[in-house]
């Protein structure tokens, strides 16, 4: 969390140097406190991060990941957990998304029971089904409280055709796992990608990046309407 | 605060009511078999019912029976369990601590209030097994637990001597039954433990005298108003009318929470709880207790702001004032303030939207270059980064 913006534009200057990269946008959804903030940073800054506090609004987390000698970047959104918090800001969360991670806690039953309404959330924003998804059971490593029994979680996996990873963020050995799962996710975008250059409905990445100008471009005009009318008021 | 403590005491007794049929339903589902020890539903039915009988006179032999019973089946679970079965533990110590120094008559009291209590909040957690919900994790359930506990001993302390005449004034109102004045906080204490207690057993209680037993809910919602009403009585000076204003909402609704008010109020309890917890851990100031202070302040905003509700960074809006005031009720009053501006920013007032823009324009403007360096490099002209800032009025700005 800490200096993650600051990291965020180092990053977006190295960027701009080489403009080979790909930038695949991924959210990180979930209940509140089953650990997104500490995935992401221990995927983003290498470490786990000790006493974290809740996250408001987002948190915007990159690396540079080199795949296939093509190097590419994962920019993850970490997002506020409490539901009713992110109405305001959730259509953009979906926007041009090229995966969900759906996280809950492997030591609270509530968190998982909560995954059906934060599907649901994503497929009504999320008009293309073919986006890789994947469910994660985090806090691995408090082994004598584990109450979402692994069976039960696969079920609920399999039934939304998705591939289920328990892991610990915490956890040092567990570490290279959380790794290997954004790694995997990587490298399922880059398989995407190239898919999507040969199919014609979809955009090529290059394009992607266009679009995003353009829509953003026509909420920024949206929002002068609104400016001007508050003067006038 | 006596009032959103007297709904949190009903709260709890739901979530636990939830959380012992999910631990059946596990223990059932997924040990079946594997331990001897597990309790079929069926059984457990009926130990509930033949304790049903007790609960309308405990005695310390139905409480140890209770005891057992519970600690049995929690050992029949996974060992998550455990730190929740250590804190119901040193309740119980804690109450029958307290227990020992009541008087029999007090005990047909405290279960009269239980069986009010459990008249007023048992419909929908049984509604909510049948159709298999279980919405609260034992967790939560045992940090609350823990939580409220000490948050009574805070009430306790602050208690000064000097208000002993308000409360015998008023207690006159309660049919006299109240005579131990002192030891006030400490009945209500030993009440809500009772009532966890004796709800858990009297669940299948048919609610035969249902108009006796809201009567008496209210009256003993009353007595919880007097004990804290002390307190802000001897802060604020002005007794009658907090008198007045406080007592009221409670008779005029004859101390019955509606179900939906209770549903609403224990999921933002849920929601403070887990933001208290994390709530600038890393400075000092924040220790156990001061945490504490923190959620009472949190609390009683969202108790008395119950339309608007507990929303993600409030917590960090009411720390810095807790750690200059160090004091709850000054610190409340200005968060109340302060919210009276701050609000719009939060998801139900649209005035994020426009800072968002404001920002845009401004960076447009003054830093074009910057502006065109965000349009290229990933999706960051929406300026969602800058939320955090205006939310918490640049408070954790890094």
């Amino acid at each position: 969390m800490n200096g993650s913006n600051s990291q965020t534009f180092a990053q977006s200057n190295a960027l701009l140097r080489d403009k080979r990269h790909k930038t695949f946008k991924i959210i990180v959804i979930g209940d509140s406190s089953v650990g997104k903030t500490c995935l992401t940073f221990r995927f983003c800054g290498g470490h786990f991060p000790e006493r974290t506090e809740a996250t408001i609004g987002v948190d915007f987390r990159e690396r540079k990941l080199k795949i296939d000698q093509e190097e590419i970047m994962l920019q993850l959104w970490d997002t506020a957990g409490q539901e009713r918090f992110r109405r305001s800001m959730v259509q953009h969360y979906y926007r041009n998304v090229n995966a969900v991670v759906f996280v809950y806690d492997v030591t609270r039953m509530s968190t998982f029971q909560s995954l059906p309404s934060w599907i649901e959330e994503c497929n009504q924003h999320n008009l293309n089904y073919n986006i890789p998804r994947i469910l994660l059971g985090n806090k691995c490593d408090c082994k004598g409280e584990i109450a979402v029994p692994t069976n039960v979680a696969q079920r609920f996996a399999d039934h939304h055709g998705m591939p289920l990873f328990e892991t610990s963020a915490k956890d040092d050995s567990d570490c290279d796992h959380v790794e290997a799962i954004f790694l995997t996710l990587a490298h399922k975008l880059k398989a995407a990608k190239s898919m999507t250059l040969i199919s014609p409905s979809q955009f090529p990445p290059d394009h992607i990046h266009r679009a995003v100008v353009e829509s953003v471009g026509r909420e920024r005009n949206g929002m002068e309407v609104n400016d001007s009318e508050s003067c006038y008021c | 605060m006596s009032e959103w403590l007297a709904v949190e005491a009903i709260v709890r007794q739901r979530d636990k009511e939830v959380m012992a049929i999910n631990m059946l339903k596990l223990s059932s589902e997924s040990q079946n078999g594997e331990i001897p020890l597990v309790f079929e539903p069926d059984t457990v039915q009926e130990e509930e019912e033949n304790s049903a009988f007790d609960g309308s006179c405990p005695s310390k032999d139905v409480m140890e029976n209770n005891r057992n019973r519970v600690s049995n089946r929690e050992d029949v679970e996974s060992p998550h369990t455990r730190s929740k079965e250590n804190s119901v533990e040193d309740d119980r110590d804690f109450s029958e601590m307290v227990y020992d120094k009541e008087k029999l008559r007090q005990e047909s009291k405290e279960s009269d209030t239980a069986e009010a209590a459990n008249n007023t909040c048992v419909i929908t957690p049984d509604e909510g097994v049948e159709e298999g919900q279980e919405p609260t994790s034992p967790q939560n359930a045992a940090d609350g637990t823990a939580a409220s506990v000490s948050a009574s001993f805070t009430v306790e302390t602050c208690n000064p001597p000097t208000t002993t005449p308000v409360i015998v004034s008023k207690a006159s109102l309660d049919s006299g039954s109240h005579s131990d004045v002192v030891n006030g906080t400490e009945e209500d204490t030993a009440m809500d433990e009772e009532v966890r207690h004796i709800t858990e057993n009297g669940e299948d209680e048919e609610d035969g005298c249902v108009k006796d037993d809201i009567t008496e809910n209210g009256r003993s919602d009353e007595d919880k108003n007097m004990d804290t009403l002390a307190v802000e009585d001897s802060q604020d000076g002005h007794s009658v009318e907090s008198r007045s204003s406080c007592i009221s909402p409670a008779s005029s609704q004859g101390g019955v929470y509606s179900t939906e008010l209770l549903d609403t109020f224990g999921l933002n309890l849920h929601r403070i709880d887990k933001d208290v917890q994390r709530c600038d851990r890393n400075y000092w100031y924040f220790t156990h207790d001061n945490l504490e202070k923190l959620r009472n302040v949190m609390c009683t905003y969202v108790w008395e702001h119950l339309d608007t509700g507990y929303m993600q960074g409030m917590c960090d809006l009411v720390a810095p004032l807790l750690v200059v005031f160090d004091d709850e009720a000054a610190t409340y009053s200005c968060f109340c303030q302060l919210m009276a501006r701050m609000c719009h920013n939060f998801p139900n007032g649209g005035a994020m939207d426009q800072h968002f823009a404001n920002m845009r324009s401004l960076i447009q403007i003054l830093d074009s270059e910057m502006f065109e360096l965000m349009h290229q490099n990933g999706d960051y002209t929406h300026f969602y980064f800058c939320y955090r800032w205006f939310l918490l009025d640049f408070k954790r700005g890094e």
